[in-house]
């Protein structure tokens, strides 16, 4: 549309050639308002024509997007690509040519894998018509239109190597809530290959305090909602959602056979958990270690104004299990614990960091630079980052998580690892050597001398002593454990009761506790238990019934 | 013997493989009996895990209570569920969560009118 404000000719034609060959009457109507709006925008005070000029190209692009919907369901296939291209012209945004968007959409739609339970009808044009061509190779060409670019910069930085990789990786995301849905978004914008979400949950009007949903998603389940929103986003990424509750029974095995591949392993890459109560963390916890899935786990505190999240890999680190929550291992009462209000706080500057540290350590993890921590922390009131290493506890309750200790022991231990560490460990010492037999520099042009402290100053402390470098990550740095999710002690470096001294002094805001003897001793058991019943389950059934007819 | 006392607060029972359960429970608070239809489901990490009972026609009505109808458990009994799984059982859950948030709710919601007697 040019400035003076009057309608691309161009385009109010294209309409009416189309239509009088074999749009049904959407197409004639989408044509009369066209020209009942060209009559207004010319009926209308030259001062308001700015804003009309944008209302009207927003109105058009509608309707134009109308109309190739219409017109892909009529003919089956992308033959509005001319109409799309002059139309998505007129709406005037800066991005990637569309021109063959509509094609590559309706191709896209009808290739989406048909999973047993995945949602996968195909979706509308996005509103104000404007849609990303799907991208087939990522690019590391530095022009506008690529949505890539920034991306692929990473490799030119050095920061990345092969960053193309992301497209081979799959992520499932469980929970789409406050953090999982920015988690989602994040990984979409970053171009991962193919992406998991699972929820049950609908949107409503309570979660507009958090990022990613808007008010038009408000009874749209969480899944369908984002699933729209990300496929418009970045239509190169494999959406596949999920809309159950992964805690019951059925549930449970739905959850782990879609995480399946074909050889019966797991397909995806990294299992992140957003999840916001205990017993779908249990449920996870429990799938990874069947599967031997590594996974990430992120929490917000009810108060809103802490979070963590924490990097699990099965028989390595410790499972979710091996560290109970506070108000079990120390005991405390569950009494004690009151609280008047009705519902979690959130804050969406608070979710937004979980999931933005969530998901770096994702992108870590999966594209092999920086460091991942076992557990990061994040405390807002006082801009404290606590990192550790959790290790498993070998008392852990899970027999699994046990099992896979074991054997991650026993693996660690193996011939061939002893000799591959020592066969390492002789390399680095001979690159060392070599380092240091090379002589520094070449030549001493000013004649520099290295003279001894001792000599010149004997008063002054030896040369020799050194300041101790800042310890890095295994050593526990000061956390405060209240502000955490569910109370997690820190079994500071004694878990297993493998490293470190018993005896070491735990920084400040760590606290260590073992959890309380549990269960009951045989005694009570024998006197108190039920123990074997003879009769079968119908029998049982039917002495319930009865325990209800027969009346006092 | 609850029954004979006329003490006794619900009536349960159970699918054909013990996965989903469902029942009756009333709480009388100033002589009127008030009674609910309540379900559950057994969640696969039982007995790690707690069953969460839900009330489905009290589904928003009191803050107490998450979607679906699913009765708020977390102060009161998943504590004392994680420190005696996995000896804790359905008769647990239903005594010692069930119960007491009849106890705290029925009459909380009687008096702010949100639940009537059929009179």
């Amino acid at each position: 549309m040019d400035s003076t404000g009057s309608v691309d000719p161009s385009l109010a034609s294209v309409p009416s050639d189309e239509s009088t060959l074999s749009i049904p009457s959407e197409g004639r109507q989408a044509n009369k308002e066209l020209e009942l709006l060209a009559r207004n925008i010319q009926a209308l005070d030259t001062t308001l024509i700015q804003t009309n000029v944008a209302r009207l190209s927003q109105q058009v692009a509608h309707i134009t997007g109308a109309l190739k919907s219409t017109l892909a369901r009529v003919t089956g296939q992308g033959t509005a690509g001319g109409a799309g291209a002059g139309a998505a012209g007129v709406a005037a945004k800066s991005g990637p040519s569309p021109d063959g968007a509509d094609v590559a959409e309706g191709a896209a739609a009808a290739n989406l894998p048909d999973t047993a339970v995945a949602t996968v009808a195909p979706l509308g044009p996005a509103p104000g018509g404007v849609t990303r061509a799907k991208v087939e190779k990522m690019s590391a060409e530095v022009v506008d239109s690529n949505p890539y670019s920034r991306l692929m910069a990473l490799q030119r930085m050095g920061i990345v190597k092969d960053y193309e990789r992301i497209r081979n990786k799959t992520v499932a995301v469980v929970g789409v809530g406050g953090v999982g849905s920015v988690a989602a978004e994040m990984l979409t914008r970053c171009g991962v290959g193919r992406l998991l979400i699972y929820d049950y949950d609908k949107v409503e009007l309570a979660n507009m305090n958090r990022l990613f949903f808007r008010p038009e998603h408000c009874g749209m389940t969480k899944t369908d909602a984002a699933r729209k929103t990300l496929q418009e986003i970045n239509p190169d990424v494999e959406v596949e959602s999920y809309t159950m509750n992964i805690t019951t029974l059925k549930g449970f095995e739905a959850f782990k056979s879609s995480l399946l591949g074909p050889d019966g392993k797991s397909r995806v890459d990294l299992i992140l958990s957003c999840v916001d109560n205990y017993e779908a963390r249990i449920t996870i916890n429990q799938v990874c270690l069947e599967l031997q899935q590594n996974w990430m786990e992120s929490g917000v505190s009810e108060d809103a104004v802490s979070g963590h999240i924490q990097t699990l890999i099965p028989g390595v680190t410790a499972c979710f299990q091996c560290v109970p929550p506070l108000v079990v291992a120390s005991g405390i009462d569950e009494r004690t614990l009151k609280r008047e209000g009705v519902c979690a706080a959130s804050l969406p500057t608070t979710m937004g960091i979980v999931a933005g540290l969530l998901v770096q350590a994702a992108l870590k993890y999966m594209l092999d630079f920086g460091s991942v921590s076992g557990y990061l922390g994040y405390n807002s009131l006082k801009d404290h980052f606590p990192t550790m290493e959790i290790k498993p506890s070998e008392a852990c309750v899970n027999t699994l998580c046990r099992q896979l200790q074991r054997e991650e022991e026993a693996r660690r231990n193996s011939p061939e690892a002893l000799e591959a560490r020592a066969a390492a460990a002789a390399a680095a010492a001979a690159a060392a050597a070599a380092a240091a037999a090379v002589p520094l520099h070449e030549e001493n042009e000013w004649g520099i001398e290295v003279v001894s402290q001792q000599d010149e100053y004997p008063s002054a402390s030896p040369a020799a002593t050194t300041v101790p470098p800042p310890t890095p990550a295994p050593t526990p740095s000061s956390t405060s454990v209240s502000d955490l999710t569910e109370h997690r002690p820190v079994e500071a470096a004694a878990a297993g009761g493998s490293s470190g001294p018993t005896t070491a002094t735990l920084a400040a805001g760590v606290e260590f506790s073992m959890p309380t003897e549990r269960g009951v001793d045989a005694m009570t058991l024998a006197a108190e238990g039920i123990g074997q019943v003879e009769a079968t389950t119908e029998d049982l059934m039917q002495q319930l019934a009865s325990l209800y007819a027969g009346g006092p | 013997m609850n029954k004979e006392s006329d003490m006794d607060w619900f009536t349960i029972q159970p699918n054909a493989d013990g996965t989903h359960w469902k029942g009756k429970c009333w709480y009388v608070h100033e002589l009127i009996k008030y009674e609910f239809d309540f379900q559950f489901d057994i969640p696969a990490t039982y007995p790690d895990t707690a069953p969460e009972i839900e009330i489905p026609e009290l589904d928003g009505k009191t803050a107490k209570m998450y979607r679906g109808g699913k009765i708020c458990l977390t102060i009161h009994f998943k504590p004392l569920w994680s420190k005696n799984s996995p000896h804790f059982g359905v008769a647990h859950a239903l005594c010692l969560g069930l119960a007491p948030w009849l106890a705290a709710e029925v009459p909380f919601m009687v008096e702010s009118g949100v639940i009537k007697p059929k009179v």
